[in-house]
């Protein structure tokens, strides 16, 4: 079901790598509730494809209430849906899987905890013994540059440096997949940049690329960060265009300058608009 | 309790600059103990000098230095109000104890599994609006005449408001929260007891705070009702010997007993939900 925009020869991501997620026909609904609500239901999703290769870095991209949190969710195994396929490593996901980072929009810190502790929250609940625990910390904290903020409290802490903690949380029991809830919307355009740059930095580092989901709605952000970017429909959310980024990497903030950059900004800004104007159902 | 605590000597970072404020708040703890001292002296003075004057008849309401007489007296090595505090603490303990635990499970529980809280919300409302004095007989025709009754009204008093509380700060626990622990792989038990726990404990305190107090307070009345000993026995009988003088004292002793919990509770608070000074406001 997806439309090709892509006006220029497709290039082929990267295929001789192995799937890592796919989702076909994805159909989830939420039943109305509340006042006036009825009793119809809404159809979030709907026919819904997506594909992921191991290593890729894609980026969900898509107007708000699209869908978009709603299929993180559902990957993340923190809600069902109703139709379809969704398979991690070629099994259907069934609830929550160990091996999916997830980080959250509000960073979802455990605010009685240190900074420390958050980020063995996995490691203890995997029963890794102590000193492993707090060398796997220790080197974590150190990648992320906040070792020396160790024994704070999360409140202590400014929201891109929360941000940095929540990352370190979901990287320190070493995931296969990553996947990020519009992580930067709450912080400021400065942060939001050193952070984006940040997370391609961790994500390069890693011993082995890990597979990154990351929903946004943000254009540049997307095209800064991604390998490919699923563009989506307004709600029900399906995916409406992928879209090859092909800016060089490792990327920095000349990336941004780049004129690659600005036609695949124009390109996406294209199909957003024209999905805004495609009558309102 | 299962909530870390952060040491005591944490480090300032530039991050929040708050030292200026430092020395300005230690004043206002000093100050609220001068404050207090002073307030407590001028109530006495009063009451000293009101009766002195006549103004309230000393039969009725006695000096303080006469209640500083009994109660030294009464703890005196042939004294009887020093026999009285052990089983009536034993009783408050115990049956504020049971509240506890059952308070917070059965809280947890309903707060966190919808289908039980909208189940049982009309039998819980019937229960926690009914008055404990009621429900003596009831008591008193389970269990006897003995300890087991006076621990019942006692378990049953403090209960309701440390189960409320509990019922409530659950459902206020963030759901994100929750949300963050399943994706890092917790379990149920985890989830329960190192993450809603946790995170209700700042709201499920003023429960337990009440509870204290409702625990003494049924447990002076379930004694009046009848018991061998005990400092609800020993005022009512005091007052009943015309020994006016001894009943105060009772009463004084109940009243630092309850303050003494008090101050116990806010100290455990202070210790277990150290780390929410600075959320908010508190």
């Amino acid at each position: 079901m997806t439309r090709s925009v892509v006006d220029h020869p497709a290039v082929v991501p990267d295929a001789a790598r192995p799937v890592k997620i796919s989702a076909r026909n994805l159909h989830k609904e939420f039943k109305n509730v509340g006042k006036g609500a009825g009793n119809g239901v809404t159809e979030v999703l709907d026919d819904f494809d997506l594909e992921i290769r191991e290593g890729e870095f894609l980026s969900l991209l898509g107007p708000s209430g699209c869908g978009k949190s709603t299929f993180l969710n559902i990957l993340a195994g923190l809600e069902t849906f109703e139709g379809g396929e969704l398979l991690l490593d070629g099994a259907p996901v069934r609830g929550v899987s160990k091996n999916i980072g997830v980080v959250f929009q509000n960073y979802a810190l455990f605010p009685w905890l240190s900074v420390r502790k958050n980020v063995e929250a996995g490691l203890k609940i995997r029963g890794v013994p102590a000193a492993r625990k707090r060398e796997i910390s220790e080197r974590i904290l150190t990648t992320v540059g906040l070792e020396s903020f160790a024994d704070h409290l999360p409140h202590r802490l400014s929201g891109g440096m929360r941000q940095r903690v929540a990352i370190a949380r979901s990287l320190a029991y070493d995931p296969d997949v990553l996947v990020l809830d519009e992580p930067f919307a709450a912080l400021d355009a400065q942060t939001r940049e050193f952070l984006q740059g940040e997370l391609l930095r961790i994500w390069e580092s890693g011993a082995r690329k890990k597979t990154i989901l990351f929903v946004t709605h943000s254009i540049d952000e997307a095209i800064f960060l991604s390998d490919r970017i699923a563009v989506m429909s307004k709600r029900p959310g399906k995916v409406n265009a992928l879209i090859e980024v092909d800016l060089p990497r490792p990327r920095n903030d000349d990336s941004r300058a780049a004129p690659e950059f600005g036609r695949i900004r124009a390109q996406v800004a294209q199909i957003l608009k024209e999905e805004a104007h495609i009558g309102d159902r | 309790m299962t909530v870390e605590t952060r040491p005591r000597t944490d480090e300032r970072t530039e991050a929040q600059p708050e030292k200026p404020s430092r020395s300005w708040s230690e004043w206002a703890d000093y100050d609220k103990y001068v404050y207090g001292t002073v307030g407590v002296a001028l109530f006495l003075f009063v009451w000293w000098f009101a009766n002195t004057t006549g103004l309230l008849d000393p039969k009725f309401l006695t000096p303080p230095q006469n209640i500083v007489t009994a109660l030294v007296d009464g703890f005196s090595a042939d004294g009887k109000l020093g026999r009285q505090v052990l089983p009536s603490l034993r009783r408050g303990l115990a049956g504020f104890l049971i509240a506890t635990v059952l308070g917070i499970f059965l809280g947890i529980l309903v707060g966190s599994v919808r289908t039980l809280d909208k189940l049982f919300e009309p039998i819980l409302n019937f229960f926690r609006n009914l008055s404990i004095l009621a429900l003596f007989p009831v008591f008193l025709l389970f269990f006897g005449i003995g300890e087991e009754s006076k621990i019942a009204i006692v378990a049953w008093a403090a209960f309701w408001p440390i189960f409320i509380n509990t019922t409530n700060a659950v459902k206020g626990v963030e759901k994100i929260l929750v949300s963050a622990a399943r994706t890092l792989g917790a379990g149920r038990v985890y989830i329960f007891t190192r993450i809603v726990l946790p995170a209700a404990f700042p709201n499920i305190f003023p429960g337990l705070r009440l509870g204290a107090s409702h625990a003494f307070t049924a447990l002076v009345a379930a004694e009046y009702l009848g018991a061998t000993e005990g400092l609800g026995i020993y005022i009512r009988s005091a007052q009943e010997g015309y020994q006016i003088p001894a009943m105060y004292s009772g009463i004084v002793v109940l009243g630092i007993i309850g303050v003494t919990l008090n101050l116990v509770l806010a100290g455990i608070e202070k210790r277990v939900t150290g780390w929410q000074l600075g959320i908010t406001s508190r």
